[in-house]
């Protein structure tokens, strides 16, 4: 709401000019980085990051924060594994009910910040603890695999043989779906109103605990489709899956150049801020990196991200 | 303005103290009543030895959750403290490792400590980070330092590891709970605590810095969770890099279970005392019972949402009983 075509455009390009930086560092130093079949491999694989970062984005907006997401994608996987691997539902059948069980936690995380005015904070650090530990309880920690060949060459499809992986192609869609939610329907602006100032988008008639339970309810929702692309890429059900989501969105969702104090926000600025993760990530693997120091890179980008926007915020003004 | 204050006014000690009482006796109920419960149902739970189990899980808990107190009365969180414990306890056994001695490395894990809480503080009243993001991105530099630096380095020297016997570890805690109670009752820093969660720009207006406050807290649960790696490392006679993960979370919901709002301004360390007690209890019954340990992550989840939604239940009574009188 306070945006102006100005600071949209430095928004934006904040982020595209880290991806851009970082795309030439790595192609330059690294060989087989800009090799097109790498890159495809990472649209693929960051297809779920990007569902879960589309909803983030939303979520944030408003004015909220979610860090019970990676809870939900873990949660829906599991769920699926336990209900198609040791009950022999159908896939289909399976999905719908582990949709609609994140779609109960979205629900929870909704109506206890919207309607019963919990901090998002400790709404979302409980409903992490609970989703992560009931993935956990449904096989104690086992992994599931098995699934029937139709369910796994799903994720490995390309999109009528073009070359673009389905996965990546259906978070593509979602983020063209949101941003243009987000910037040309009264719900997104009443979203962004709702981040802006609650009081004001109160006294201008938007029912703002409704749209609050709705941006939690619909990242849930990603969450859970998340968690089933997911398991449908690696074949395998694991309690752990989707084990740090939250973090990463939040990430990706700031480079792009939302504030985190709600009211200003860019889904594509996301997308761009999903890509950065995913060069950062992968470039650092080609440069040999450990897993540990990989973890260290993303919280250190989290961090450069939030101070980047403080400047930026300070610039603007 | 003047209805956030008439909804956040600095509270007087009596006020806090009659909160705390009103909260006390049904949370001391509650441990009495799990710890009845386990005791009935599961033989191995009340014998002497595992009651001074659960007390050092209570202590290291309680350590944490009162510096967790401190920063959450100010407005703000922190998700850093298990990771702090673990970086700070990975330098201590490093160096014990290399030198043999005592007193310097427990002295360069509690300075370790305090410093990453620095780093903490610097974060959000320097950089403007907001505390969740800030200490949910330290949560995992530290955690995956303390990581990369020890894997697991045992045994620790013998006179060290009697600070593990026992109920050592549990007086370690009265003493830091004793100290924190005392800081928030009896200084001016304390008053500020309250008051820079509870009304901040009536602290700014009063000429004080809310920053230097607030920043303070970080550095005292940092300070906190070094203590915390002590008694943890004693306890265990051993230190490793993922050693206690996930107990921010026992932390949060023992603040949270005490009484002290997450919006900051009201609350105190006593009742995360108690707190801390429950989730060790739970903790230790539910092993001893034979529970997968994994309900214990679900079951803390249920714990902090439904004391966090009764909480909010309760204060929107009494203001309604406020209105209507």
């Amino acid at each position: 709401m306070k945006r102006t075509a100005g600071t949209g455009a430095l928004q934006s390009a904040g982020s595209l000019v880290i991806l851009a930086v970082l795309t030439v560092y790595f192609s330059a130093t690294r060989d087989g980085f800009l090799d097109a079949g790498n890159l495809l491999s990472l649209a693929r694989q960051y297809s779920e990051l990007g569902l879960v970062a589309v909803g983030m984005t939303l979520v944030i907006a408003a004015g909220g924060i979610d860090i019970s997401v990676g809870g939900t994608v873990g949660l829906t996987g599991m769920l699926l594994g336990v209900l198609v691997v040791h009950n022999g539902w159908d896939v289909l059948p399976a999905a719908v009910l582990a949709l609609a069980v994140a779609g109960c936690v979205g629900a929870l995380n909704g109506a206890a910040v919207a309607y019963l005015g919990m901090q998002p904070v400790l709404v979302t650090l409980a409903t992490m603890s609970l989703t992560r530990g009931a993935a956990y309880v449904l096989t104690g920690g086992v992994s599931l695999s098995g699934y029937p060949d139709g369910f796994t060459d799903f994720a490995a499809a390309d999109l009528g043989g073009t070359g673009i992986p389905l996965p990546a192609a259906i978070t593509g869609a979602a983020f063209v779906a949101g941003a243009i939610v987000l910037r040309r329907t009264a719900f997104g602006r009443a979203v962004l109103a709702c981040g802006a100032s609650p009081e004001a988008a109160g006294l201008s008639g938007i029912r703002v605990r409704r749209v609050r339970f709705a941006t939690y309810l619909i990242l849930s929702l990603l969450g859970g489709a998340a968690g089933i692309m997911l398991t449908s890429r690696v074949s395998t059900s694991f309690a752990d899956a989707g084990r740090n989501y939250e973090f990463e969105a939040i990430t990706a969702v700031v480079l792009g150049g939302t504030s985190l104090s709600g009211g200003e926000a860019s889904v594509l600025g996301t997308l761009a801020g999903v890509c950065t993760m995913a060069v950062l990530r992968n470039g650092l693997s080609l440069a040999g990196e450990s897993d540990l120091t990989r973890t260290q890179m993303l919280a250190a980008a989290l961090i450069a991200a939030v101070l980047i926007d403080n400047l930026r915020r300070r610039l603007t003004a | 303005m003047s209805d956030a204050c008439s909804r956040h006014p600095v509270p007087d000690p009596c006020l806090a103290a009659r909160a705390l009482s009103a909260r006390g006796a049904p949370l001391f109920g509650l441990m009495l009543l799990l710890a009845g419960g386990f005791a009935l149902g599961t033989p191995g739970f009340a014998n002497p030895v595992n009651l001074a189990a659960i007390s050092r899980d209570a202590a290291v808990i309680g350590i944490l959750g009162t510096g967790l107190t401190l920063v959450v009365l100010a407005g703000g969180i922190d998700l850093s403290c298990a990771s702090v414990l673990a970086l700070s306890a990975s330098l201590m056994a490093v160096l014990m490792d290399r030198t043999g001695s005592i007193a310097l490395p427990v002295l360069a894990c509690l300075a370790t400590a305090a410093l990453l809480g620095t780093g903490n503080a610097l974060l959000v009243t320097r950089l403007g980070v907001p505390p969740i993001v800030a200490t949910l991105a330290t949560l995992s530099l530290y955690r995956v330092q303390a990581m990369k630096m020890v894997t697991l380095i045992s045994p620790l020297p013998p006179g060290f590891s009697r600070l593990g016997a026992g109920w050592a570890a549990f007086a370690v805690f009265a003493a830091v709970l004793t100290a924190a109670a005392l800081a928030l009752a009896r200084t001016p820093w304390g008053r500020h605590v309250y008051a820079a969660g509870g009304n901040p720009s009536a602290l700014r207006l009063s000429g004080v810095s809310v920053g230097a406050t607030v920043g303070w807290t970080y550095v005292a649960s940092g300070l906190c969770a070094g203590v915390a790696a002590l008694v943890a490392s004693a306890t265990l006679n051993s230190v490793q890099g993922n050693m206690f993960p996930g107990y921010e979370l026992d932390a949060v919901a023992a603040v949270v279970l005490g009484g002290t709002a997450i919006t900051g301004g009201r609350g105190g360390v006593a009742g995360t005392a108690l707190g801390a007690g429950i989730m060790a209890v739970l903790r230790n019954g539910l092993i001893v019972a034979g529970l997968d340990v994994y309900w214990y992550q679900a079951i803390i989840g249920m714990a902090i949402l439904l004391t966090g939604g009764l909480d909010v239940l309760i204060s929107r009574g009494r203001l309604l009983r406020e209105s209507i009188r």
